[in-house]
């Protein structure tokens, strides 16, 4: 890339921060932007982010009120992700011909970089994988980084008018129990944290180690900002938690990717 | 008209021509895998009333389709 931007605007609400990934998207598409908007950023209060297509019971949004935890739909796909001291990253960019798993790869050549410059060696998890269950961090995809075969990072996209915005989730402590004991599963197994890789990380030199994964992957220091006036979206362009099942709809899910980009 | 999300990546369907969605197909929606395994049949999505026949015959068929897919890879690969 020639350049690039990193956004930085705190810790967010639910609420506020799926409003501004969407807005930096609509920002990029509106001007055009070829080169990428990066944020790392966190959550306050801790949220639960669902993906688009899930439909979320009932008392699971109940569990989360009851501990104080957001709701938010995200416009991206995938399952349930519960943000509770994770380093959460988005990048928008246009899609300049890059299937759904080779934009993945491209996002993951920063990602792993960055992993790297704390001593974690991850991949590009295996892929595909049958079956989702409701917890992102149960499954591993070519979406996702493992770490020895476990998950360490998920990820997901929407895509728009010819620009992606993809976000994923770095846990940094181990949060599967609270994450099972909200979405009412079985604690899982399959997936790991920075902390149990490199104990003692904090947020910060996670977060820092993300920027630096993009700097080396992509070559060039970010142009650092504020979000613009633009970007900030509306609340109203987060897509609304649905409670209930609507009436029909085109949108479908599929579950075996081959032959679709 | 819709949206379709493969490997946690939501995407756009766009539609094809002006008009008036009349059906779904229900099946899909519950095995979505059948746009896949029979995207000429089984997989189909919506059923599309034209608000202009004039659109419906400048539609591509699917090898014409193709062979323009193939074309813009050809130049996405030149440079």
């Amino acid at each position: 890339v020639s350049g690039w931007t990193l956004v930085e605007a705190g810790a967010l609400s639910g609420a506020g921060n799926m409003a501004l990934d969407l807005g930096v998207l609509a920002a990029s598409i509106a001007r055009q932007r070829p080169d990428p908007v990066v944020r790392i950023y966190a959550w306050n209060p801790p949220a639960l982010s669902v993906g688009a297509k899930v439909e979320l019971p009932r008392e699971v949004r109940e569990r989360c009120a009851a501990a104080g935890v957001d709701v938010v739909q995200r416009a991206t796909g995938g399952g349930c992700v519960l943000h509770d001291g994770d380093v959460t990253y988005s990048v928008v960019a246009p899609e300049a011909g890059r299937s759904v798993l080779e934009a993945y790869r491209w996002v993951a050549a920063g990602l792993m970089a960055g992993l790297r410059l704390l001593g974690i060696e991850a991949a590009v998890a295996e892929h595909p994988t049958t079956g989702r269950p409701m917890d992102c961090f149960a499954v591993a995809t070519g979406a996702d980084l493992a770490v020895e075969g476990r998950k360490i990072c998920g990820s997901a996209q929407v895509r728009r008018r010819g620009w992606f915005l993809q976000h994923g989730s770095l846990p940094i402590v181990d949060i599967r129990a609270k994450t099972a004991s909200l979405l009412g599963d079985s604690v899982d197994r399959g997936s790991t944290c920075v902390q149990r890789s490199r104990p003692g990380t904090t947020w910060d030199e996670a977060a820092s180690a993300l920027v630096g994964g993009f700097l080396a992957a992509w070559g060039v220091e970010p142009r650092r900002r504020r979000p613009e006036r633009f970007e900030w979206g509306s609340i109203g362009e987060v897509p609304q938690y649905r409670g209930v099942p609507e009436g029909p709809r085109a949108a479908v899910v599929l579950q075996n990717p081959r032959g679709m980009v | 008209m819709g949206e379709v999300e493969s490997t946690k990546s939501v995407s756009d369907i766009y539609a094809p021509l002006s008009g008036s969605v009349t059906g779904l197909n229900a099946e899909c929606r519950d095995n979505p895998a059948l746009v896949n395994q029979d995207p000429y049949g089984e997989g189909w999505l919506v059923v599309l009333e034209p608000g202009d026949a004039g659109e419906y015959e400048r539609l591509l068929t699917a090898d014409q389709y193709a062979a323009l897919v193939r074309e813009l890879e050809g130049d996405a690969e030149g440079g």
